[in-house]
């Protein structure tokens, strides 16, 4: 089943240019490993948006004492320099299946969003912020935290709507994005990686990466090729596609999300491809939308995704998924469904339960559940240091949902994990796990 | 060496039939305390050696600590008292299901009401096991008595470290039954290793170990059925986070540990000039608009009038479940579930998201 005509085409070159520092200055222009930006050109592409009247930009580096609140989304800087599609397909160009020439990156360095939405809306709508620290306990509980990011900041023009600004704030990020990586155009790569599933000894066991997504509504977005998620059917993607941002986020459930970057860089994906001929056969990646409605839509996808997981002739799957409590039951009706057709699942997930509570650490399993690896327990309670800067607009944090306003979010406060940004997925890639005492 | 470098004065608890005083006969036998060790005591005593000093031995009939528990932990509290003990170590009681249970309780009565660190073992059948859930050390035997010589030097370091208040680590490295509270370490490897890694083994059909063990969930005994509807007094409870405007409760959109109550007396329906829903989990917009689309009050009220129901309890119990955490939600439950019995209600209604 390594033979798929797909798996031949998609070869991908991705060209690395590490970035140690960022200044703002009279040029957009990268040197070495210096990237210089003009926060003009950056505005005179924020301009092509009606909704957005102004940025501002700030640089925060890895162990610098900053808090970056009201975040959107952080991407990486790239461009597609080779090969059919752009970066960012669906978005930045025509929906031209991508994963195949030549992408640039600047690694390292991601642009990060901000912006503070106009209607405070509540419930399933509402934005729910998480706390990005670069320094202190919290910064092995965020992402964005390992990179030097260009934050920018929009501001909104007056009279726009919520969703109006998210669809603005997205493609302008995405531009800009696109942008930096641009500057490396014409520069030669400190490493060069080529990407494909090439064949394989049929010994090595067939492994299939099947990643649920959160799609749901307005601010709980993701996109494929840039079309919201929605209702579809779980589908087959190569990962070359998310590595040249077929995967774009729209999800502001700040404590479950996957911010775009990491899609690109779904630390599974990366580990199978890693291992891929060495001690295993990637054959490749199935994405469902989770919270799906009802216990039969949800018993639709799993099982659809089982069989599509089944059809690349997957032995075993490794299942993780982005969403809360609703979603647990999607991902667990997933693993079974796998489990069915004969394919081992490892389900790969955080722990609801509060570390110390003694509850059970999850909200729904199965039998077939057997095989769980656990990225930690939430609500661990630490104290976030006062910092020196806070970027992001206003310095003002709702946490928890809003049932906690703290005013000023340069100061020290104590806080649990949970509000910090992307957690969910962060602690399994800072190594945590839990243990049982 | 206890922490202050003392010798631990260690009381250890048996059943009759250890003690060497008889077998099933003396179950119903009262707790008596002897100095020293008894039976296996001595092996432990011996294990010991400077580090401590079975002190005294208290003995007890399965039967009878059934029922008579009071009498039994006094009996305790006196010998702790009555010879200075620094730690309890209880049994090995390997399959004896009462003498598991007996085993269980004193060192829970141990922790709980002296403050003392206490252990006991048994196999993992026994229902004695049951006492991990209430935080007591248990640690795993076989079934068949004539692993003591194993088990005994196990259970005498395990002890030891709790008396000496080291620091212990998590149940797989120590070797105690989990006692289902979790907390975070940071590993070298990242979850997507550790994932890719169990895959492998698990397709290749060798061991693996699941870092996330899995239980039976709990079963709930479904009530029994309604009866006619025009007899039922119905109540409306919901966590979909209905609630009045200005949110009286402080009822949080998610991870929420309150609830609110109601009324509804003397409306046809709910409206949006009193009520509003709060919720992380879905959009509110609808039921806000109308929130008889959330908790169906208008309903209810036409059913009640024409005879349909026999009565709607004027509150509408309410939470907001997002993100809840299982223990407050139990809790929310239970009180909410006392509180509609109170108003007389034979069924309730629970619209949720």
């Amino acid at each position: 089943m390594n033979d798929l005509a797909s798996h031949r085409e998609l070869k991908l070159e991705v060209h690395e240019h590490p970035i140690t520092e960022i200044v703002l200055g009279e040029r957009t222009v990268l040197e070495g490993t210096r990237l210089t930006v003009n926060v003009t050109d950056l505005k005179a592409i924020a301009a092509q948006e009606d909704a957005l009247a102004d940025l501002d930009v700030a640089v925060a580096r890895p162990g610098e004492s900053v808090r970056i609140i009201h975040a959107l989304d952080a991407v990486e800087a790239m461009t597609k320099v080779a090969g059919p599609g752009a970066v960012y397909p669906g978005f930045l160009g025509p929906a031209v299946t991508v994963g195949r020439g030549t992408t640039k990156k600047l690694t390292g360095m991601l642009v990060l969003s901000t912006t503070e939405f106009p209607d405070a809306t509540s419930g399933g709508l509402g934005y729910r912020d998480g706390i990005i620290d670069m320094a202190g306990p919290g910064r092995p509980y965020c992402q964005a935290s390992n990179s030097i990011n260009l934050v920018v900041s929009y501001k909104p023009r007056s009279g726009v709507t919520n969703q109006q600004l998210d669809d603005a704030v997205r493609r302008s990020t995405l531009r800009i994005a696109q942008f930096i990586g641009q500057t490396s155009a014409d520069l030669a790569p400190a490493k060069t990686t080529k990407y494909e599933l090439t064949p394989v000894s049929p010994e090595l066991p067939r492994i299939v990466y099947i990643d649920q997504i959160m799609s749901q509504t307005l601010m709980t977005r993701t996109f494929i090729y840039g079309q919201q998620l929605g209702d579809a059917l779980p589908t087959l993607i190569h990962p070359n596609e998310l590595m040249d941002g077929a995967i774009v986020s729209g999800n502001y459930k700040n404590l479950q999300k996957v911010a775009t970057y990491l899609h690109c860089n779904k630390p599974l994906m990366k580990e199978l491809y890693r291992r891929h001929g060495v001690d295993l056969n990637f054959v490749g990646m199935v994405v469902n939308r989770g919270h799906r409605d009802t216990f039969d839509l949800k018993e639709h996808g799993a099982q659809y995704s089982a069989k599509l997981a089944k059809m690349l002739g997957a032995q075993g799957a490794v299942i993780a998924f982005e969403g809360g409590g609703g979603a647990t039951v999607d991902f667990m009706l997933t693993v079974k469904a796998c489990e069915q057709v004969g394919i081992r699942p490892v389900a790969e997930m955080f722990e609801h339960a509060a570390a110390g509570s003694g509850e059970f650490p999850i909200v729904y399993h199965v039998p077939a559940a057997d095989a769980i690896v656990s990225r930690g327990a939430a609500s661990e309670m630490i104290t976030a240091q006062k910092v020196d800067r806070v970027l992001g607009g206003s310095h003002r944090l709702c946490l928890y949902g809003g049932a906690t306003i703290i005013e000023d979010a340069s100061q020290s406060f104590t806080v649990a994990t949970d509000e910090y940004w992307g957690v969910n997925w962060q602690l399994g890639e800072s190594g945590f796990v839990a243990r049982e005492y | 060496m206890s922490e202050t470098g003392k010798s631990i004065n260690v009381l250890h608890y048996l059943n009759p039939f250890f003690a060497g005083i008889g077998g099933e006969e003396c179950n119903d036998r009262g707790p008596q305390v002897e100095p020293g060790s008894r039976g296996p005591g001595r092996l432990l005593d011996q294990l010991l050696e400077t580090r401590g000093k079975v002190v005294a031995t208290l003995i007890c009939g399965d039967n009878f600590v059934t029922g008579h528990e009071s009498e039994v932990t006094a009996a305790l509290a006196e010998a702790v008292k009555e010879y200075s003990v620094d730690l309890i170590i209880a049994g090995p009681a390997f399959s004896a299901g009462r003498y598991g249970l007996a085993c269980g309780s004193l060192c829970q009565f141990a922790n709980e009401q002296l403050g003392l660190p206490a252990v006991t073992a048994m196999s993992m059948e026994n229902p004695g096991t049951e006492f991990r859930r209430k935080k007591v050390y248990i640690l795993p035997t076989g079934e068949s008595v004539r692993s003591m010589g194993e088990v005994m030097p196990r259970l005498m370091r395990f002890g030891v470290k709790l008396a000496q208040r080291q620091a212990l680590g998590s149940a797989d490295v120590e070797g105690y039954l989990p006692r289902g509270i979790r907390y975070n370490a940071r590993v070298g490897k990242t979850a997507a290793e550790r994932a890719v890694d169990m895959v492998l083994l698990k397709v290749r059909g060798e061991p693996y170990q699941t870092e996330i063990r899995l239980e039976a969930q709990e079963r709930v005994t479904p009530p029994a059925p309604l009866g006619p509807l025009d007899q039922a007094v119905v109540a409306i409870v919901t966590e979909m986070g209905f609630l009045p405007h200005g949110n009286p409760d402080r009822i949080a959109s998610s991870r929420n540990k309150v609830w609110g109550r109601y009324s509804v007396a003397g409306m046809n329906g709910v409206s949006s000039d009193q009520f509003m829903y709060i919720h992380g989990g879905y959009n509110t917009q609808d039921v806000d608009q109308d929130p008889n689309r959330g908790v169906p009050v208008d309903a209810l009220r036409d059913m009640e009038r024409e005879g349909r129901i026999k009565q709607l309890v004027d509150e509408v119990f309410s939470t907001c479940g997002n993100g809840g955490a299982l223990t407050e939600m139990k809790r929310i439950g239970q009180e909410m579930a006392r509180e509609v019995k109170r108003r007389g209600a034979t069924a309730v209604i629970i619209p949720a998201t």
